[in-house]
């Protein structure tokens, strides 16, 4: 009997692995049902809830600003950028107008927060791909943002900082000092980062034309952020719908444009995130010697009373555009808080993404969408 | 792949890890120069910055029982309790000049809970409720947190 014939004959089953929830490579508790052939993907399910905290719910029971530091625990790597969010939305439905320089310290202290995010999905993406040292580079360069914002908010990863009408502190020289020691010391770290991991070519070998998200898929799954802007797209909300002070300041909006496979592959996305942290340092170095004087917290009485009204609010955090519903009945405490998740829309790619991959691949994948699942299951 | 472009592939790879690892000697070199940068926690300790948000301490001599904090607590943590001033009592007032018109009977911290938000100290007239800079009080008991601010003892 030939051994072909043998092989035809042999009976094969589909093989069911758990992914999870306590995976090192999967950002958090996420569980990935995994149906494989052979090494192949044939269906990936994700599974969330596990770190499900009621955040919505929660958040109907306690005052306006009492919101604030359960809104910091969805995205627990961003959260000024998450507190921003909805104080930005609380603010656009009481009519608050935010002093000058509170704009300036929450854009400042926001981009920061997005250089320490994507610090933490750079570390953590070599390390699901297999290397290790740019884990430590950017945990030793996380840190020192941390001391900052430590300095200023007093908290060291839940801040509760950006309070409606302002921010919880002012900022003091200083600071000031420390933010711009940091500013000069990081622009020569990006260069040390690619030269680690961004262009190291077994890197690029595991990313490039692995997880191919292209601007169609993108536009029907209502990506937003680094998703979208690997594919090509040109749309930050900074720049296209500006809010707080981003229309003063210059930036770019980098996009993938698939240097190393097809536009919208893995590493497009990763190396959107590493062009991104030159823009934030770029906006942080214009802002920093302008900070105005005068208040920071506007005129906000001790006892936020909202007015009757629903509003819906975006902005652009790290993983994408954080949205906020928020209807208010006019009393001290909220009506309804609901969230738009960046990170859940991330998520929910995964099996149309990921179906023909190898297993392995399917790690590169799920690193490069950076999720938090904070805030999948907020 | 033909053999020329896996031997292409192989030198890239072979001059792109070298290029990394000249990183990490460069970084190498700097620490046996400079020293590291990671604190060996127990023996040497970060100087936390001012503000810096610890455990919380209540001063009760000064505190007015108005229950702001409590109220302002997004976990519900501070247990208040607090009566009117018998007739005839003397009325002190705090460091700041506020009359004391309540006589404070409870004031405990479930710090176990604490979120350390800084909310309530944020509410606080009198600025007798503030953080410390206080992070090491772990317990073998739970019930053990809650922390009594009228017979402190830590």
């Amino acid at each position: 009997m030939h051994l072909s014939h043998q092989a035809d004959n042999l009976r094969t089953d589909e093989l069911l692995i758990n992914m999870g929830p306590q995976h090192p490579s999967t950002h958090g508790v996420l569980r990935i049902i995994i149906t494989t052939d052979g090494e192949i993907v044939k269906a990936a399910h994700p599974e969330i809830g596990y770190l499900h905290r009621c955040k919505e719910k929660h958040s109907e029971n306690v005052d306006w600003m009492a919101v604030a530091p359960f809104v910091d625990r969805m995205d627990y790597l961003a959260s000024m950028n998450n507190s921003m969010g909805y104080a930005i939305a609380v603010e656009k439905l009481m009519g608050v107008e935010v002093p000058r320089r509170a704009e300036y310290i929450r854009v400042i202290i926001s981009e920061l927060q997005r250089i320490a995010s994507h610090q933490m999905a750079f570390g953590t993406y070599g390390l699901d791909i297999g290397a290790f040292t740019p884990f430590m580079h950017a945990f030793r360069d996380r840190e020192k943002i941390l001391d900052i914002f430590e300095a200023i908010s007093g908290a060291r990863l839940l801040y509760n900082y950006m309070w409606i009408g302002g921010t919880y502190r002012d900022i003091t020289p200083e600071i000031v000092k420390q933010i711009k020691e940091y500013c000069a010391y990081f622009a020569g770290q990006i260069s040390q980062y690619n030269e680690l991991l961004s262009y190291n070519k077994i890197f690029v070998e595991r990313t490039a034309n692995v997880g191919i998200m292209d601007r169609e898929l993108c536009w029907s799954y209502g990506l937003t952020g680094p998703m979208l802007r690997g594919a090509g797209m040109k749309w930050d909300l900074r720049k296209d719908e500006p809010y707080s002070i981003y229309s003063e300041v210059d930036f770019d909006v980098p996009v993938g444009k698939g240097e190393m496979g097809t536009l919208g592959d893995s590493w497009d996305r990763y190396m959107v995130r590493m062009r991104e942290m030159e823009e934030s340092l770029k906006i942080v170095n214009q802002l920093i010697d302008g900070i105005p004087d005068g208040p920071h917290r506007g005129r906000v009485a001790k006892k936020i009373r909202v007015p009757k009204g629903e509003v819906f609010s975006r902005t652009e955090c790290p993983r994408g555009e954080l949205g906020f519903y928020i209807i208010s009945d006019g009393s001290e405490i909220p009506y309804r808080i609901k969230v738009k998740s960046p990170c859940f829309l991330n998520i929910s790619t995964l099996d149309e993404v990921t179906r023909g991959l190898m297993v392995a691949d399917l790690v590169a994948t799920v690193g490069s969408l950076d999720i938090v699942l904070g805030e999948v299951d907020r | 792949m033909t053999f020329g472009e896996y031997v292409a592939l192989v030198k890239d790879i072979g001059v792109t890890t070298l290029k990394g690892m000249a990183v990490t000697w460069r970084v190498f070199m700097k620490v046996q120069t400079k020293g590291a940068v990671t604190i060996q926690y127990p023996e040497t300790r970060d100087r936390l910055p001012m503000g810096s948000r610890g455990l919380l301490f209540n001063d009760v001599e000064d505190c007015i029982a108005c229950k702001q904090c409590a109220t302002a607590c997004p976990v519900d943590c501070i247990y208040i309790e607090a009566d009117k001033k018998a007739a005839g009592a003397e009325i002190d007032s705090t460091k700041g000049g506020v009359k004391k018109t309540l006589d404070l009977k409870r004031f405990d911290i479930d710090v176990s809970l604490c979120c350390y938000c800084g909310l309530c100290s944020a509410a606080c007239p009198t600025e007798c409720l503030y953080h410390t800079k206080e992070y090491e009080y772990s317990k073998f008991e739970r019930d053990r947190f809650t922390f009594d601010f009228l017979n402190w003892h830590h």
